[in-house]
């Protein structure tokens, strides 16, 4: 019998510090292979910074990531970059202006020291949904959703394994957004991609993502796959973040999330449990004892009242 | 107490605002929704005389209580005195040089006169009402001092300072977290319906117009092509592209997880002077020769009306 293959990505007790500010605050993580792995949370909460570790692009404090089974840390830019790629929030400013598309998403390959690259190019310039004569456009000429297509076709053009997507959708109209997810999901589903993909979007990562993990000041505080967290929250910050989804149904009224109003600041991360302060059903002890680890209903919930 | 009737800008050479027509009663929410460049934004600017330079209102009418609103003087002093304003980004509108309370006062003492001692009363009864506890102390601190969430309630609270009848706020949550957005949402509808106000909500969230506003207008390349009371415009949208643009928002429980979303294919076009007909015609599945004709006006139901050639 052989071994299972590794998991695509591997995070283990990683943290980052900047100074006071602890972004990232101990992370374990799995990611299987062909997963949507969906990562959740408000600003400040580390997603971005948790990103920026898997993608190599930062160092983490401490811990280590595992990228098909290798260390991230061993591996050099190039081997890297042919594992795992970016795609960003903002297209704008992550694509050279002064570059023509061709360019832009032939450079993961001339950075691998290819030369036939037009080839390879003209093929995921039309798979991302862009019309050749697009090509010789520079980015200045695009529209934002068409940006998001040639920083996709960028990511893809080195058949990576995992694309680490940073609220790529964020900044777009939610018609072009939609444009974007099902040309994400049918290229994951094509290419067989393990995709990373962090928003603060509830309802886009229900739509695109397998598995969810929810982060709040700096720490995974529950995790589990998509349909379990959304049919039954069991983290309050879960129950709070779900209950905030506007969705386009008239009639429902405004939710309310049962949080306290306080900003979460990760320069002064509470004692015990780190949602306490603002929690709606939190008792004394949750000031004190940390839920660091705590599992229920068979996955992580680090709330000390989660039982089952 | 609103009433904007065919109202058109131009903008760099191109309609940035193509006739829209829409009113807010008091008492009642109008959402004004639609994608980055419908001119959405621009119509609320145009309402409220702060055109950018090099926009011209080239027709229209914009009438508050009756009164027949052109840029200048008066509308100036209606301007944070009777017609309220809350924009995106309040770290861009509030000024980042002076405390909270200097802010707060300033616009009231403008408008109002007074002694600074009744200003600062006044203040901080403004920021209680907002929800925003020992308003005392947040008097005394500057913008960058406070959370989003709570220059937000900043903004509304100086919003709200003369006791405005018309409130008009320009994605007021677009730039908070979603858990802070709800709370923002309903301290507006609060207020809302303590003081009668009539509240113009521009936004391109359809969740939040349909959680909060009474009637909706969904915004085009410049025109208002749907209009109407929520429940039938959100339950029976009849135009092709508010039809398009809720299929493709993913809904938790509802949208088939997995499934492709529902999506407008092309782009929003460009529109110049003398552009006749739809201009969803060439993104549009029911596109039509007719289509590029004047479109009627159809009425859908009691209220609800939409710019296309298809019947109801």
């Amino acid at each position: 019998m052989t071994p299972a293959p590794p998991p695509a990505i591997e995070i283990r007790g990683v943290t980052r510090r900047f100074g006071p500010v602890r972004a990232v605050d101990g992370v374990d993580l799995v990611v299987p292979e062909g997963g949507v792995m969906g990562i959740v949370g408000e600003s400040g909460c580390g997603k971005s910074t948790l990103a920026r570790i898997v993608m190599g692009l930062l160092p983490p404090s401490a811990g280590t990531v595992l990228v098909a089974g290798q260390s991230l840390a061993s591996l050099d830019r190039r081997a890297r970059a042919r594992l795992i790629q970016p795609v960003f929030q903002d297209p704008y400013s992550s694509l050279n202006p002064r570059h023509r598309v061709r360019d832009i998403v032939a450079l993961p390959l001339r950075a691998q020291g290819r030369r036939d690259v037009d080839a390879p190019v003209r093929d995921m310039l039309a798979r991302v949904g862009l019309p050749g004569a697009m090509a010789d456009r520079l980015p200045g000429q695009l529209s934002g959703g068409q940006r998001q297509r040639v920083a996709i076709a960028r990511a893809l053009v080195g058949r990576p394994r995992i694309v680490v997507c940073d609220e790529p959708t964020s900044a777009l109209d939610v018609s072009v957004q939609a444009q974007i997810l099902n040309l994400l999901a049918e290229l994951r589903a094509e290419l067989g991609l393990t995709l990373v993909f962090i928003s603060h979007n509830l309802a886009v990562v229900e739509h695109i993502a397998t598995e969810v993990a929810v982060m709040y000041l700096g720490r995974i505080v529950e995790h589990a796959p998509v349909e379990d967290v959304f049919a039954a929250p069991r983290h309050p910050y879960t129950s709070a973040l779900l209950a905030s989804v506007l969705t386009p149904e008239p009639g429902l009224g405004i939710p309310d999330s049962g949080l306290a109003d306080i900003a979460p600041d990760p320069a002064h991360i509470p004692p015990g449990c780190r949602l306490h302060p603002r929690c709606p059903v939190a008792v004394a002890r949750c000031a004190v004892e940390s839920p660091n680890g705590h599992r229920a209903a068979g996955r992580l919930v680090e709330c000390l009242l989660a039982g089952g | 107490m609103l009433q904007v009737d065919g109202l058109r800008v131009q903008f760099a050479g191109l309609e940035a605002v193509r006739g829209a027509s829409l009113h807010a009663m008091r008492g009642e929410t109008h959402g004004l929704v639609g994608e980055s460049g419908c001119g959405k934004s621009v119509t609320a600017l145009a309402v409220m005389g702060l055109l950018a330079r090099g926009a011209t209102q080239t027709a229209g009418t914009v009438r508050f209580q009756g009164e027949h609103l052109v840029p200048g003087r008066r509308l100036r002093s209606l301007r944070g005195d009777r017609i309220g304003m809350i924009f995106q980004e309040p770290m861009t509108s509030l000024n980042p040089a002076y405390t909270v309370g200097s802010q707060m006062t300033e616009v009231f003492r403008r408008h109002r006169g007074g002694t600074r001692a009744a200003a600062v009363d006044r203040a901080a009864e403004m920021l209680g009402r907002v929800g925003i506890a020992g308003p005392g102390r947040r008097l005394g601190q500057f913008p960058h001092e406070l959370s989003g969430g709570l220059r937000q309630r900043v903004m509304i609270a100086m919003s709200l300072m003369c006791g405005p009848e018309l409130l008009i706020a320009d994605e007021p949550t677009t730039a908070l977290d979603v858990t802070v957005q709800a709370g923002i949402l309903r301290l507006l509808q609060g207020l809302q319906a303590d003081m009668g106000l009539a509240l113009l909500l521009i936004t391109h969230d359809l969740g939040v117009v349909a959680r909060t506003a009474d009637r909706v207008s969904v915004m085009y390349a410049g025109e208002v092509i749907e209009s109407g009371p929520v429940a039938p415009v959100f339950a029976r949208p009849s135009h092709p592209y508010t039809r398009g643009l809720l299929a493709s928002v993913p809904v938790p429980g509802a949208t088939a997880r997995g499934a492709p979303l529902g999506s407008i294919p092309g782009t929003v076009p460009r529109i110049g002077p003398g552009f006749a007909g739809c201009a969803f015609r060439d993104r549009c599945v029911h596109a039509q020769p007719t289509c590029t004709a004047d479109i009627p006006w159809h009425q859908a139901s009691e209220g609800h009306g939409y710019r296309c050639v298809l019947p109801p």
